[in-house]
């Protein structure tokens, strides 16, 4: 290397010496990292999940008044039923068809 | 580190080898980008771009060049992308690929430099010599690393080298900033 080639080495290294990455850099830089297994189990059970708190209110009242309601509840209103001495009488209003069994 | 250890500990994504591949080639990496860019913030957003994608694609890295070189080949692509997208500077494809060695400025004998004038010329200098300059002189990698880093021919190589240097000598002389 001459003395030109020298210089031009020179030149560099001083311009670049006092110049390092930024934390800011560094920090962007390593938040992009590949994540480990047990990191990325860690980040799935920390994670936030945000429930809409009105949606599952009706959904859950719904479910109760399905499980709960009797729906036949008209059905008892329109049978009346008699005691007459050891039987009894039902008396309804509407006729249920049962299937004909031979 | 052994340098298939490190490779094996950041495919497993192991912080401390992610932590030691920024620093041993961070610093180095924004001062070769700097030199060819000319400017600390674009260097910086390279190195940062570099490193998200050498950690984004280390899996697929088979390790049929060392870890440096891949990060470098990478760095180097980025800068040439921002190079060729700033409007003023023309291509990269060299009209002439053989070595011109045998130059009369290249051979001529440099007793005394202007420094700032050869500081100022250097940063003038094509992206394309600059390139070259800065690999062969800064990061004193041979001709043939820098071949393999750069995709070129050895001729192409040689012959920028050469061509950078002369058009640096050939400045500095016709502004009587040199004396041979």
């Amino acid at each position: 290397m001459d003395s030109f080639e020298k210089e031009i080495k020179r030149i560099m290294e001083e311009e670049t010496s006092d110049i390092v990455l930024s934390k800011k850099a560094m920090d962007n830089i390593l938040g992009h990292r590949k994540k480990n297994i047990k990191e990325r189990i860690d980040g799935l059970l920390n994670k936030e999940i945000k429930i809409p708190i009105a949606p599952v209110i009706i959904g859950f009242t719904a479910l109760f008044a399905i499980a709960l309601i009797p729906w036949n509840l008209s059905d008892f209103q329109s049978v009346k039923i008699i005691d007459m001495g050891g039987s009894q009488v039902i008396i309804s209003e509407s006729r249920e068809v049962g299937m004909k069994r031979r | 580190m052994d340098e298939s250890l490190l490779i094996k500990k950041l495919k497993r994504g192991k912080e401390d080898a992610y932590v030691q591949v920024v620093h041993d080639y961070g610093n180095r990496l924004l001062r070769t980008c700097y030199l060819m860019l000319g400017s600390i913030e674009e260097a910086e957003d390279v190195v940062q771009e570099t490193f998200i994608r050498v950690f984004e694609n280390i899996g697929k890295f088979r390790g049929d060049s060392s870890l440096y070189t891949w990060v470098y080949t990478i760095a180097l692509n980025l800068s040439r992308d921002r190079l060729k997208r700033k409007s003023d500077v023309p291509s990269f494809q060299d009209d002439q690929d053989e070595w011109i060695g045998n130059d009369d400025v290249e051979n001529c004998v440099v007793k005394s430099i202007d420094r700032e004038a050869l500081k100022k010329e250097l940063f003038k200098l094509h992206p394309m010599y600059m390139e070259v300059i800065v690999l062969f002189y800064f990061e004193e990698l041979s001709i043939k690393e820098i071949t393999a880093l750069l995709n070129e021919k050895e001729g192409t190589v040689k012959s920028r080298l050469s061509r950078g240097r002369n058009i640096l000598k050939g400045n500095l002389s016709k502004g009587g900033f040199i004396n041979g």
